[in-house]
């Protein structure tokens, strides 16, 4: 129905005269839909009857009902922005902007769609029409505006209505350029102050919208004046730059745009409240009131603007400081929605722009709030709601984006006042001052209570000493208290760092009652403790690193040895501490040291040690000096963890160039009776015992190889030491040597030149190297030189014994028996392989067989029988290798040489002996002896007498064969 | 691919949809998911449908492309592009804020003539196969609620709400007019 109204009145306006009334009655319909639909109608068939009106010539009775009747619906519509439904208050929103359009003057940059060219509007109206009254109208459509400005303040908004009335304002901005400001104004008010209720998405929906509508807005070419405004609220909202540059229109346009009609600007004062007239203010205001006339005449002026002009001055970041201060005493305990939405971080911190900026959102809200120096009515409403008029202030300043959180008083000051840390502690001191306020807003409510508030600092009466000692105390417990509460709002960082800052500037107690906050729980605090310990490294270096040093030492200590007290400390919380302080002091390293002595925790303590030298290198030798020290260690757990971490220092190809000279410092200690004063200075004249020995060359041994060089100087070293030490060295050496390995190029080196008395050592080595595996032929070939050049002594030989070759074996065996029956005894292990009992180890260069004749081919004059006969008895001592069918190999063998070995028959006695069963092998031995004239060797033969006895009566049969004249 | 599975979810349940792209092309699934099959506006349901079955039939099948083109091209012969599209909605239902972006960019860029509004929504929905199925079914049910308010206008934010309290998601919406 209402569908039809409108296309018939449409087409003929005359039947609206009829169709009015039923309109009106729809317009009151029960069913929302009806009524909708009946303001949708409006808004078309308003412009229509007034064009009607304006173009009739004459204008009857029933037209001027009807338009009256039209006019009340009018305001009974706008009235609707009131309404319950959320449908019918968009509807009505919408209405009042097509009201607004056309209640109000077309001017040159209007944009004007072009469906609506035709559109009736206030310029069109003849200023003498019988009925329609253009001032009234335009009086009309100005409280229309007010009416749409003030819907959208409300705090209870819908997004959606707040969507529509968006969108609305841009396209009486745009359309209407003229109200461009108050346009913009609301925007930056809507900004700065979006309705609580507003969930989340809600408000990411509302700040998309304001975006695109500010975009759209910035397009149009009236825009120049507010381009600063909209640029700032476009980047509050996080539009790139790129876009705000695309939309803006070029200079060019905005100056070709003829400047605001004076006469607009005339009008627009005039609706303006006469200025500056309120006593209260006066004192204040004079200066800004004149401001604001000269610039009124300039431009159109806006309570904002006056109020903006006003502030800037006296934004000094102190009163910026001091006003968040203020404003945080009435900080709702929860933080609204739209503040986590709203904040996106300022760039331009601090700059004239930003402040500028900063005072005009402060002067929107003071003006919304009633307040500020543009407002001309003094503080009634003001009076009813003290506390309600600061907190839309407060956030005014938070959306700016400068202030975060807002759940602890003090956080959201931490942005702010970071470059402001000079100003910190007075206003610390404040804030207490102020918190009990809160309760009692009646004193802050009126105008008076305003003025207190803008004089606070002033006001404030120096605190005495103790007071102000308290006050701190008690803030910094608040802050410290509200770790939870500011960690759930994401303002966490914002709390450490302004905790850090503080605290650095206070005093003893409260440093303490900090440490012992974080030390509570070290590891959720730990950012607070680096936070503190960087503040404070930050100051000593202000300080211009003169003296400042002894608190940034305390705040440290306090922290490393309030961990060193924490039983149990497994997530290296205090590796963590001491790697990361920016500087490790004296003190800082006796308590690592301390820490590193304590038994539970060596490893740690060396592991922390260990990664400093590592990332400190500028300070590497002291470091490394605690832990050479600690290596002195008597406690024995930590000497073996200590001996771990050198390795892994020494590993560090870095170290390598640097570390020796520790290990050789240590070695030379060994020979020099006054010690290192390290070991123990108590015992200067003590003789030297195993167990110092030890000690000493302890930390040489474990470098040893990892660093091949060193043995250089222990052979250096061992040639001049006392028999003692020459002992100890021997027993100790060996692991090390074996780590080196016996391709160590150094160590051939010492092979090849083995410094005189240093033998020993050289033996002992190359004995460590072959124990468990053949002799390398380089090393082989070094030992070889050192023999048969320099030192012709055979036992250098017997390690490598394996390596020679037969020929050089065989050579050297008669020296070797020479020796001791133990080395002999080793000499046939090796050459035997007996030693090992597996399979694996080197093939000797004689077989067991080859061996024995070797034994027996021995020229007597090169080495006496006795030890011949003592080495062929070791032979026969080994069963294993000595069966009974190598033995008859070497009895075949011998047997055939010419002339016969002497000790021929002794070993076949021997034989026959251990294997009886090789009777019969014997007695073919002896008959071919007889062949071969045994008789004529004479101790030959006399064995061969025993032989026979021995195996009587088998050898009767042999003994035919021995020549009748012997017989 | 969440819009068509949402739309098509709507339309089983008997809802008067029309689904339209925003963007410069037709996109459909490719053999990967940076191979698209790309089409202009102009190109017929039928002949997408022809091209896909002569370049992969078994996979085309298999995900279900060439049944929704089916479906497609017996409803209306090509598909249609959301801005050139001049006719009056109640609501419009985005799955991807990109798309919510150009919608109600292009709706305040039109002129207003009625000034009848239309609720713009946009529920996220990521690109897979079990979020678009997610997404359709909690698209139905929005619309569901929606057809059953008595007035939805007045009750639409509240009902947002509670979608977006259910599903964890959070919603985009604005009113644009016509």
């Amino acid at each position: 129905v209402v569908g039809f109204i409108e296309e018939a009145c449409k087409r003929d306006i005359e039947l609206l005269l009829k169709l009015v009334a039923n309109l009106n009655m729809l317009l009151k319909d029960e069913n929302v839909n009806v009524v909708k639909k009946a303001i949708l109608t409006m808004t078309q068939l308003y412009k229509v009857a007034l064009q009607w009106m304006v173009k009739s010539k004459v204008i009857s009775e029933l037209q001027e009902a009807c338009w009256e009747m039209m006019s009340s619906m009018a305001s009974d519509i706008i009235v609707l922005l009131d309404s319950d439904n959320d449908g019918v208050r968009t509807h009505a929103i919408k209405f009042v902007e097509g009201l607004i359009v056309t209640l109000s003057p077309r001017t040159a940059d209007s944009d004007v769609p072009k469906r609506h060219e035709g559109d009736v509007s206030l310029e069109r109206i003849p200023r003498d029409h019988p009925v329609i009254k253009y001032n009234v109208l335009w009086e009309e459509g100005k409280a229309a505006l007010e009416q749409l400005l003030k819907f959208m303040v409300h705090p209870a908004i819908s997004s959606i209505n707040l969507t529509a009335a968006l969108g609305s304002l841009a396209t009486i901005a745009r359309q209407r350029p003229m109200f461009m400001a108050e346009v913009i104004q609301a925007y930056e008010t809507l900004h700065a102050n979006l309705p609580p209720t507003l969930a989340k998405s809600q408000v990411s929906s509302v700040r998309k919208n304001l975006k695109l509508h500010l975009l759209s807005v910035l397009r149009h070419p009236s825009s120049g004046d507010f381009q600063p405004q909209i640029t700032t609220l476009l980047v509050d909202l996080g539009t790139p730059q790129a876009e705000i540059a695309r939309c803006t229109p070029s200079p060019r346009d905005a100056r070709k745009r003829p400047r605001d009609e004076p006469d607009a600007a005339l009008k627009k004062m005039k609706i303006e409240p006469p200025l500056g007239e309120d006593d209260e203010d006066k004192d204040l205001e004079a200066p800004a009131v004149a401001v604001a006339k000269v610039a009124g005449a300039v431009t159109v002026p806006s309570d904002t603007d006056i109020t903006a002009e006003f502030l800037q001055p006296l934004l000094t970041p102190e009163n910026v400081a001091n006003l968040v201060l203020i404003s945080m005493v009435y900080l709702p305990e929860a933080m609204p929605a739209s503040f986590q939405a709203t904040y996106t971080p300022v760039e331009s911190a601090g700059t004239e722009a930003q402040i500028k900026h900063l005072a005009r959102l402060m002067a929107t809200q003071m003006t919304a709030a009633g307040l500020g120096p543009g407002e001309g009515a003094p503080g009634d409403t003001l009076g009813t709601s003290g506390t309600l008029e600061m907190r839309p202030w407060a956030q005014g300043m938070a959306g700016i984006g400068k202030v975060t959180p807002f759940l602890t008083p003090l956080t959201p000051l931490t942005p702010f006042l970071t470059p402001l840390t000079p100003f910190l502690t007075p206003l610390t001191s404040l804030t207490p001052f102020l918190t009990p306020l809160t309760p009692s807003p009646v004193r802050l409510s009126g105008a008076g209570g305003r003025k207190k508030v803008f004089r606070l600092s002033e006001v404030l009466k120096p605190l005495s000493e103790v007071q102000v000692e308290k006050l701190k105390l008690g803030a910094v417990r608040r802050i410290l208290r509200a770790e939870r509460a500011v960690a759930a709002s994401g303002a966490a960082q914002a709390r450490v760092k302004i905790l850090a800052s503080l605290v650095t500037q206070f005093e003893v107690p409260l440093k303490g009652e900090v440490l012992s906050f974080i030390l509570d729980d070290v590891r959720g605090r730990l950012d607070l403790a680096f936070a503190w310990l960087f503040q404070e490294y930050n100051a000593h270096l202000a300080r211009g690193g003169a003296g400042g040093l002894e608190r940034y030492d305390e705040c440290l200590i306090g922290l490393l040895a309030g961990l060193q007290e924490k039983p149990d400390q497994k997530d290296g919380i205090f590796t963590k501490v001491v790697l990361e302080a920016p500087l490790i002091t004296e003190s800082a390293l006796e308590v690592i040291r301390k820490y590193c002595e304590d038994e539970s925790r060596t490893y740690l303590g060396m592991s922390t040690l260990r990664d400093l030298i590592f990332k400190r290198p500028s300070r590497q030798f002291q470091y490394l000096h605690v832990l050479l020290d600690l290596s002195s260690h008597e406690k024995d757990k930590v000497g073996q963890c200590l001996y771990l971490y050198l390795l892994l220092v020494i590993l560090t190809p870095f170290f390598l160039i640097l570390t020796p000279f520790f290990p050789i410092f240590f070695i030379f200690t060994l020979f020099f009776p006054p010690f290192h004063p390290i070991f123990c200075p108590a015992e200067v004249a003590a003789p030297w015992t195993e167990e110092t020995i030890k000690q000493c060359l302890y930390l040489y041994l474990a470098l040893l190889p990892h660093n091949h060089k060193l043995i250089h100087e222990l052979a250096s070293v061992y040639t001049e030491a006392i028999a003692d030490i020459k002992r100890t060295v021997l027993r100790v050496i060996e692991q090390p040597i074996r780590g080196m390995g016996m391709n160590s190029p150094e160590l051939l080196l010492l092979v090849e030149n083995c410094p005189k008395g240093a033998e020993t050592l050289v033996t002992r080595c190359l004995h460590s190297l072959t124990d468990k595996v053949p002799p390398s032929p380089e090393l082989v070939k070094r030992v070889r030189d050192l023999y048969h050049k320099r030192l012709p002594d055979v036992r250098f030989l017997i390690p490598v014994l394996n390596g020679l070759e037969k020929k050089e074996v065989i050579q050297a065996l008669p020296k070797l028996i020479k020796l001791n029956p133990i080395v002999v005894k080793e000499v046939f292990n090796r050459l035997l392989g007996t030693q090992h009992g597996d399979g694996t180890s080197a093939v000797s260069p004689l077989n067991p067989g080859e061996l024995l004749i070797a034994l027996h081919n021995i020229d007597s004059s090169k080495c006496d029988m006795k030890s011949i006969i003592k080495a062929t008895n070791l032979c026969f001592g080994e069963r294993n290798v000595y069966t009974s069918e190598v033995l008859a190999v070497v009895m075949q063998q011998l047997m055939e040489q010419n002339p016969l070995p002497m000790l021929l028959m002794r070993t076949v006695i021997q034989a026959l002996t251990m294997y009886p069963r090789l009777g019969g092998f014997v007695m073919n031995i002896l008959s071919r002896l007889i062949m071969k004239q045994v008789w004529k060797y004479p101790k030959v033969w006399e064995g061969f007498i025993k032989c026979c006895q021995r195996t009587n009566p088998q050898s009767l049969q042999v003994s035919p064969g021995v020549p009748r004249c012997q017989g | 691919m969440p819009s068509r599975a949402a739309s098509l979810e709507t339309v089983k349940r008997g809802f008067s949809v029309r689904s339209f792209g925003t963007g410069t092309h037709v996109k459909l699934p490719g053999p990967a998911p940076d191979k698209p099959n790309v089409y202009d506006f102009k190109t017929t349901y039928d002949q997408m449908y022809n091209d896909l079955l002569r370049k992969d039939k078994e996979l085309y099948t298999q995900n279900g492309i060439l049944h929704m083109l089916d479906r497609n091209k017996r409803i209306k012969p090509r598909p249609e592009r959301f801005q050139n599209c001049k006719d009056v909605f109640d609501l419009i239902l985005t799955c991807e804020e990109r798309v919510y972006d150009q919608v109600v960019e292009d709706l305040n860029s039109r002129e207003q003539e009625t000034c009848q509004p239309v609720h713009v929504i946009n529920v996220d929905i990521q690109d897979n196969h079990e979020e678009a199925t997610l997404g359709a079914f909690l698209i139905c049910e929005l619309c569901q609620c929606i057809q059953h308010t008595e007035d939805m206008e007045n009750e639409i934010d509240e009902l947002l709400q509670e979608f977006e309290e259910k599903s964890g998601r959070t919603f985009l919406h604005t009113v644009c007019f016509y």
